[in-house]
């Protein structure tokens, strides 16, 4: 079977977390901060204008319900935050392996890959995919 | 094609369809297709077999069948899907079995021709146009499955 191909190199570190009855990860180094989900905090960012940080929630991306959200994931070197459910633990990716094909969706700017991690198969978040449509959904505002 | 060929057929609701054996890699029992968000038709989840991912289609609504969720295997045949070679999982009724038959030619949307066993008539699928079909049509918003 083809579909097992590795796309990245093994061995990187993920932030495992949940948005609703879902598991997901995000390579450890996109992410500059983990913080205590905080509306005042997100409120003040968004007055902040340009200045600000932009909080994404995830869960209204993916068409899941929003309203639990218990952190944000910072993500390194943009000024966006990522809005999740619980942050669970780290993780190691042993391999990643490519979406397949079949997945036509939205799903293919979502994801970078899908990790397997003891049987559970584990999305693989790209952040900085959604960092940038929030920019530019911000800036064209 | 021409002469012999071999088939897998195998049940689907009240109708058998057949693909071609050397399309297939393996009839897995059922498991549950784990599911992550997403908003591609037709597609389950995926499942996990031999170090592999494969995505999980339900073909059976292409197809005009109602299963009624009495699905007990996965077939899992190679396609190409968005131009790549993959296997992909799809769930069946009931057991598969193995025929050696001579395929006559039928226009069908998803058939390559029919096969005929005892009488009956068995439509030999075109995968890769059923899968693409499947997994091509416009989603509709918020059609995440999380079933």
């Amino acid at each position: 079977m083809n579909t097992s191909t590795k796309v990245a190199s093994a061995g990187e570190p993920v932030i495992l977390f949940r948005v609703g009855p879902y598991k997901f990860a995000i390579t450890a180094s996109e992410v500059h901060e983990i913080r205590e989900y905080d509306a005042r905090w997100i409120a003040l960012q968004k007055a902040r204008k340009e200045a600000g940080v932009v909080t994404v929630h995830l869960a209204a991306e993916l068409g899941l319900d929003v309203g639990k959200e218990q952190h944000i994931l910072l993500l390194r070197g943009v000024d966006v935050g990522l809005a999740v459910g619980t942050v669970e633990k780290m993780a190691q990716a042993r391999k990643v392996y490519q979406l397949p094909s079949a997945f036509a969706g939205k799903e293919r700017q979502w994801y970078t890959g899908l990790l397997v991690l003891e049987g559970e198969v584990v999305p693989l978040v790209d952040g900085i995919a959604f960092a940038f449509r929030s920019k530019v959904a911000v800036k064209g505002a | 094609m021409t002469g012999m060929d071999k088939f897998v057929v195998f049940p689907l609701g009240k109708r058998r369809f057949a693909v071609l054996a050397t399309q297939v890699t393996e009839l897995a029992s059922k498991g549950t297709p784990q599911k992550f968000p997403h908003t591609t038709p037709s597609l389950l989840g995926v499942l996990v077999r031999r170090s592999a991912v494969v995505a999980v289609c339900d073909v059976a609504p292409a197809l005009n069948i109602v299963t009624h969720g009495e699905n007990k295997f996965y077939l899992i045949a190679e396609c190409t899907v968005g131009g790549k070679r993959e296997p992909v999982a799809m769930p069946v009724t009931g057991e598969c079995v193995l025929a050696e038959a001579t395929i006559a030619a039928k226009e069908d949307r998803f058939g390559l021709g029919v096969l005929d066993s005892q009488g009956e008539q068995i439509t030999v699928l075109d995968l890769d146009a059923l899968i693409s079909y499947c997994t091509a049509r416009p989603p509709q918003q918020g059609s995440e499955i999380s079933r």
